[in-house]
């Protein structure tokens, strides 16, 4: 039997949490190193991932891991990873190891919980990302909530317990809602004596729905997704939860847990539901040119840092929306690559904006101003991240929207010609914050003797800009391994009608 | 021809920021220098700073001079970039003859402007020094990038890079709030354009490159480009061969759809449907008529333009650049004068096979032009500050290239954006000795405003002579350099009225008024510019309204040698930089910067001389130059008697006083668009959350979600009493109501 590289990667976290919860709580040191140890393991694992994965073959899942699981109601253990899973992955092994090291210090009551609940949501995420059975997906997916609820909600800010509340039922009403799916589908396709979770074979058996419960099931599983990207007008729970979240808590929100929407839209409604994807596609391409605009225009009625940010990523998220439902290769792809990027140059804003935290304790813009003078380095790395977020070409945000665009273009100008709006206000609100936080003369003694940047926030950082210019200026190998897994989306004989009937103008 | 080392050229001032942007984190703030590394830190970063763009000039001499021999461009694959099924933008670099004058005059001035820096710049702190060069040293590989790139989207890259590079220097005394929010402004101005160059990238890829399996309605089903034009080969009729066309679709694959070489060989074609223009399939109708395409293509070039319009500062998004003179002066000099803000104008001729190919919109571009030429003047004329007057005039300038561009006069407005970056250069240069004189710790960057001073002729004999030499240049007398490139635009706009290609419209009346405002704008600009020299230079010095400026005025004396330098051999191009182009009306075949450029114009028709032609020639000639002359002696008469040297000479008086206050104030412009835009969409953003995400969708749908499950709760919780016999009756109900059902359904089955 080969080695169940996909199994590890996926547990291994888990399996550290377990090990740390033997571990004596006043030991707070031993059990950050022991958290921060086994995350890296964990990326290092996913680098062997990387390492076997054959980019020829990106359009289907590789490296399979299979056992029965309860194999009388054809519940499978399955995991594979394609060229849509592989780069969602490996962004999650290399942001967990930074939120931890970002939390270092703020998280300074119940340790040993804050390290176990990050170890276990790592786990559900890479798990969400490479489940391939149904019921697998949806227990990954519903693990990933109960950290996440606990993270806001004992290390959060001030009105934590209700953005919590707010995060776990919005999230969950999604969900419900996406089991019903998943239950109607074990029960309807194919049904019967062959009655499975198993996501392919669904999917070959699709042809059995109706149109009409082909809409309705898309309906379902679309809602559950379009709360998690989250999709205009089912956002509101994000910036309560982004401002209440301490700074790990938002890298891996931002960063990953908001994938996992855009990726169930890839992964699952399209593929199983083809006819109806093509129906809604002018919808959502709409509800994401909504998103767009109306989330840039949020982000600049802030004075909130974290606010701010959260609503950039309602408007960087309607980018990747429009380009999924764009259902060509350039925008899938686009929308896959714009998905990494908003990993990273938001987790690396909120990274920012966290360290700003540690530093003056408030999230207020008007408390910073000038402060590039006593902190250079932290000025230069911000400004970085920032002209990432707004998408300047050699960035990596450039590539993503642009192949969004050109998606995107040839099914609806129209969205495009409303969406570049976003280019002109993501200027102003960020460089407007930037302007705040950075330039200026110092109006705040306290500020005149911030701390510029240490060792260990580096650390966090220079990942995030490698990788900012790295798939700005050679996305080669990312693409090459994308477009496959895009491709085969798209090439789905059932899309080919899409946007037809007049609306491809 | 293959050159493997062509991105040397932007590499090596990349190198340099690298260098210079290291050093300045290492030397920043009041920590003493420490070791030998840092013990001359300023030498140390001059030769990083000067040397990389200096070595860049030696390349792009190199490249010159190969291309004089044969013009063939230089071009190199560098990496792949964009790609994806059908379309594909490389890091692809190519220059050709207007590729090397660009880098010519961006290593050349650049390097002066460089140098002068050295000197100018010499009181910051070592951090800050090292911080400045490091920026310059961005700019000048962005702006290398942006005039080697082979494509659209690296274009762009160089594009934003300046733009970016713009930003941080305007803001480089970023703790005075207003250079920061003057370098916001620019940045944000500049992207509305380039949302519309997004825009018209886009549209150009598609219609050049998208194959028709991507339309909705796609009749034929061709796999690609290469069959879909093959099918077509047929149908073609005139100007393309079937090897032509296949060449054509290979090229479109091979270097992507939006390679210039590409866009300027496909754009006549789609313009007159000898080829398909893709985006029409999508269409309802199918057809592939030529006429679609001719559309398509004029609103991919006017989106173009109005990147243009960001980055050139035409109206109507010329509002940045004044602002943008809050950075420090030689940033003004080789950003905002000399390089970037010709960007648009590069970019114009550099698809020249585009612009030529679309009807209508290169009117549009030499009206748009013409009115800016006229409209900054006018504001130039009543500024009372030193730079804020060359930056209107900049614009104004900036204008007559477009003019130059929209005329189908390619090579007219290359030659005036050379001219223009050596007088315009040498200006600014001068203005920043001035400046450079005059300061004080009150005013740490000098004093601008002319009103304070007046007399300067005596102390700063050479730098009067820039600004007398620079002065006539730009006021287009003979024999400056601003004579013979801007007669050459004033020129290619007549003949297009007077001398027509397609004679069989009849003269167009918008070209008459194109002229018309160009020779208005040669007199207001003779205007402005002696006001500029005799207020600041003649008369009596007027710095007793600044008790600190006095003490200035005293010790007020011309630049140390590393500034004079650069000003000396900028004088002496603007000086004689005109013959590079010596018109046909004094010398046969002897214009050698349009001999130079010819074959860049791929399909411009070569110019022809006859005796009616060079007739006109003259006449414009003398029209211009007496229109320049009048200004000068107008500005002479106005503020050139010495009781009158006073700035006021229009401030007194009831309509002509208002009517300058008007001017003055820039008519307003800045005020409307912070009204409308800024305040507006702030405005807007601030109700739609308040309102929209707050009140309706979060409080109230959201919450009131919430709300009605906890009510339902609560009437559902009247029924859970607690009494058991509630409880048993509930059952028997229950009960009841299930024997009911099976019963009406049995009944229905039997």
């Amino acid at each position: 039997m080969e080695f169940p590289l996909l199994t590890v990667v996926t547990f291994l976290p888990m399996a550290g949490a377990l090990l740390i919860a033997f571990m004596r709580r006043e030991e707070e040191s031993a059990i950050k190193g022991a958290s921060l140890f086994v995350s890296i393991i964990t990326f290092c694992v996913s680098i062997v991932l990387l390492l076997r994965f054959d980019a020829s073959a990106a359009g289907e899942y590789q490296l399979i891991d299979a056992a029965a699981w309860v194999p009388e109601l054809g519940i499978g253990y399955r995991l594979g990873v394609d060229g849509l899973a592989l780069p969602l992955v490996l962004l999650t092994t290399l942001l967990t190891p930074v939120a931890l090291l970002a939390s270092w210090r703020s998280v300074d009551h119940r340790v040993k919980e804050f390290q176990i609940a990050m170890l276990v949501l790592e786990t559900g995420v890479i798990g969400v990302f490479l489940a391939t059975d149904l019921l697998l997906f949806y227990v990954f997916w519903e693990l990933v909530l109960v950290p996440m609820f606990l993270i806001i909600g004992i290390w959060g800010g001030e009105r934590r317990i209700y953005a919590s509340v707010k995060f776990f039922i919005y999230t969950m009403a999604g969900s419900v809602l996406m089991f019903a799916g998943i239950l109607y589908l074990y029960v309807h396709v194919p049904g019967g004596e062959q009655a499975s979770f198993d996501l392919a074979t669904i999917i070959g058996a699709r042809g059995l729905l109706g149109e009409t419960e082909q809409l309705w099931l898309f309906a379902a599983f679309a809602i559950a997704f379009a709360i998690k990207v989250p999709m205009w007008p089912l956002h509101t729970w994000l910036p309560d939860a982004h401002v209440q979240a301490p700074t790990a808590g938002s890298v891996v929100l931002a960063a990953v847990l908001l994938k996992m929407g855009a990726y169930g839209f890839l992964r699952l409604a399209i593929p199983l539901f083809p006819a109806a994807a093509v129906v809604a596609a002018p919808i959502m391409v709409g509800l994401g040119v909504i998103g767009i605009v109306y989330g840039a225009l949020m982000a600049l009625a802030q004075d909130d840092m974290k606010k701010l940010v959260a609503y950039s990523s309602v408007s960087h998220l309607g980018f990747v929306v429009i380009g999924i439902f764009s259902l060509n290769e350039a925008g899938v792809t686009g929308a896959i690559y714009q998905m990494v990027n908003h990993g990273f140059s938001t987790g690396a804003l909120f990274l920012c904006v966290g360290m700003l935290y540690e530093r003056r304790h408030t999230k207020a813009m008007a408390d910073y101003g000038g402060i590039a003078k006593v902190t250079p380095a932290f000025a230069i790395v911000f400004l970085v991240v920032t002209m990432s977020s707004i998408a300047v070409p050699g960035t990596n945000g450039f590539v993503g929207e642009f192949m969004i665009l050109l998606g995107t273009f040839t099914r609806c100008r129209i969205a495009v010609a409303i969406s570049v709006v976003a280019v002109v206000l993501g200027a102003a609100y960020m460089l407007w914050m930037y302007q705040r936080i950075c330039l200026g003369p110092i109006t705040h003694p306290e500020n005149r003797r911030l701390r510029d940047l240490d060792g260990r926030e580096w650390a966090c950082l220079l990942p995030m800009i490698v990788f900012i210019f790295l798939m700005g200026l050679f996305p080669g190998p990312f693409l090459e391994t994308m477009a496959p897994a895009a491709r085969a989306i798209c090439d789905d004989p059932d899309l080919a009608g899409a946007w037809a009937g007049g609306l491809g103008t | 021809m293959h050159v493997a080392w062509l991105p040397l050229i932007p590499l090596l001032p990349l190198a340099g920021f690298v260098v210079n942007g290291i050093l300045s984190l290492y030397l920043r703030g009041d920590r003493p220098a420490k070791g030998a590394i840092v013990g001359d830190s300023r030498t140390l970063v001059s030769i990083v700073g000067c040397g990389a763009p200096l070595l860049s000039l030696a390349l792009a001499l190199a490249c010159y001079v190969r291309l004089s021999a044969d013009a063939a461009p230089l071009e190199t694959v560098a990496w792949s970039w964009l790609q994806t099924e059908w379309f594909k933008a490389p890091f692809a670099f190519r220059i050709d003859r207007l590729g090397a004058v660009m880098c010519l005059v961006v290593t050349g001035v650049g390097s002066l402007i460089h140098i002068y820096s050295t000197a100018y710049m010499s009181e910051e702190k070592p951090g800050g020094f090292a911080r400045y060069f490091a920026y310059l040293n961005l700019f000048t590989f962005s702006m290398l990038v942006l005039v080697t790139a082979a494509n659209l989207p690296l274009m762009f890259l160089g594009w934003e890079g300046v733009g970016l590079c713009s930003y941080l220097l305007i803001g480089f005394w970023y703790d005075d709030l207003a250079n920061a929010k003057a370098g916001k402004k620019a940045f944000v101005v500049n992207r509305v354009g380039d949302a519309a160059f997004i825009l018209g990238m886009l549209l150009l890829a598609v219609v050049i490159g998208a194959p028709a399996t991507l339309d909705a309605v796609n009749p034929a089903g061709y796999p690609s480009y290469e069959e879909a034009l093959a099918s077509h080969i047929g149908q073609i009729d005139e100007g393309l061969s079937p090897e032509e066309a296949q060449a054509l679709a290979t090229d479109i694959r091979e270097r992507g759809p939006l390679d210039f070489h590409v866009v300027n060989a496909a754009a006549p074609h789609l313009a007159h449907g000898t080829i398909p223009a893709r985006i029409v399939a999508t269409e309802s109708t199918p057809s592939l008529g030529g006429k679609s395409g001719k559309a398509i293509l004029a609103a991919a070039a006017l989106l173009l333009f109005l990147g243009a319009c960001g980055k050139s500062a035409q109206i109507p998004l010329y509002v940045w650049l004044p602002d943008a003179m809050a950075g420090p002066t030689p940033v003004s000099a080789l950003i905002h004068a000399a390089t970037m803000v010709t960007a648009g104008v590069y970019m114009i001729a550099r698809l020249n096979g585009l612009f030529s190919s679309v009807e209508g919109v290169p009117e549009a571009i030499a009206m748009v032009g013409a009115m800016t030429a006229v409209f900054a003047a006018t504001i130039a004329l009543a500024q009372n500050d030193l730079k804020k007057v060359l930056a209107y005039s900049t614009i104004s300038q900036l204008g007559y290239m477009f003019v130059a561009v929209g005329a189908g006069a390619f090579d007219a407005g290359i030659f005036h954006l050379v001219t223009h970056a050596f007088f315009k250069a040498l200006l600014f240069l001068g203005a920043g000795a001035v400046l450079h004189a005059l300061h004080h710790p009150s005013h740490p960057h000098g004093v601008g405003d002319m009103r304070l001073m007046g007399g300067l002729l005596r102390r700063m004999p050479l730098t009067f002579a820039c600004f007398l030499i620079g002065g006539l240049a730009l006021s287009g007398l003979p024999p400056f350099a601003g004579f013979f490139s801007k007669d050459a635009i004033l020129f290619g706009a007549y003949s297009q009225y007077a001398f027509p290609h397609d004679a069989g419209h009849g003269p167009n009346p918008t070209w008459l008024v194109v002229w018309l405002l160009g020779v208005v704008g040669a007199f207001l600009t003779a205007i402005y510019t002696t006001r500029m020299i005799v207020l600041t230079f003649f008369g009596t010095p007027r710095f007793g309204r600044d008790h600190h400026l006095v003490h200035a005025h005293e010790h007020a004396h011309d630049p140390k040698p590393a500034m004079a330098w650069p000003l000396a051999v900028l004088m002496l191009l603007a000086a004689v930089g005109g013959f590079l182009g010596i018109p046909e009306m004094f010398a046969h075949d002897a214009n050698k910067i349009s001999h130079f450029l010819q074959p860049v114009w791929e399909h411009a028709a070569a110019a022809h001389h006859d005796e009616a032609i060079i007739a006109a020639e003259r006449w414009c000639a003398i029209v211009g130059v007496l229109a320049a002359a009048a200004g000068v002696f107008l500005a002479l008469g106005i503020w050139g008697g010495r009781e009158r040297a006073e700035v006021s000479a229009f401030a007194e008086g009831g309509a002509l006083r208002r009517l300058y206050v008007w001017v003055h104030d820039k008519y307003y412009i800045d005020e409307l668009y912070d009204l409308v835009f800024v305040r507006g969409i702030r405005g807007l953003s601030r109700l739609l959350w308040r309102r929209v995400d707050v009140n309706i969708i979060d409080e109230g749908a959201v919450e009131g979600v919430g709300e009605a499950t906890r009510s339902l709760s609560e009437v559902v919780r009247q029924v859970q009493t607690g009494y058991l016999g509630r409880y048993a009756l509930y059952f028997a109900l229950g009960v009841v109501v299930i024997l009911l059902s099976l019963f009406a359904q049995g009944r229905a089955s039997w």
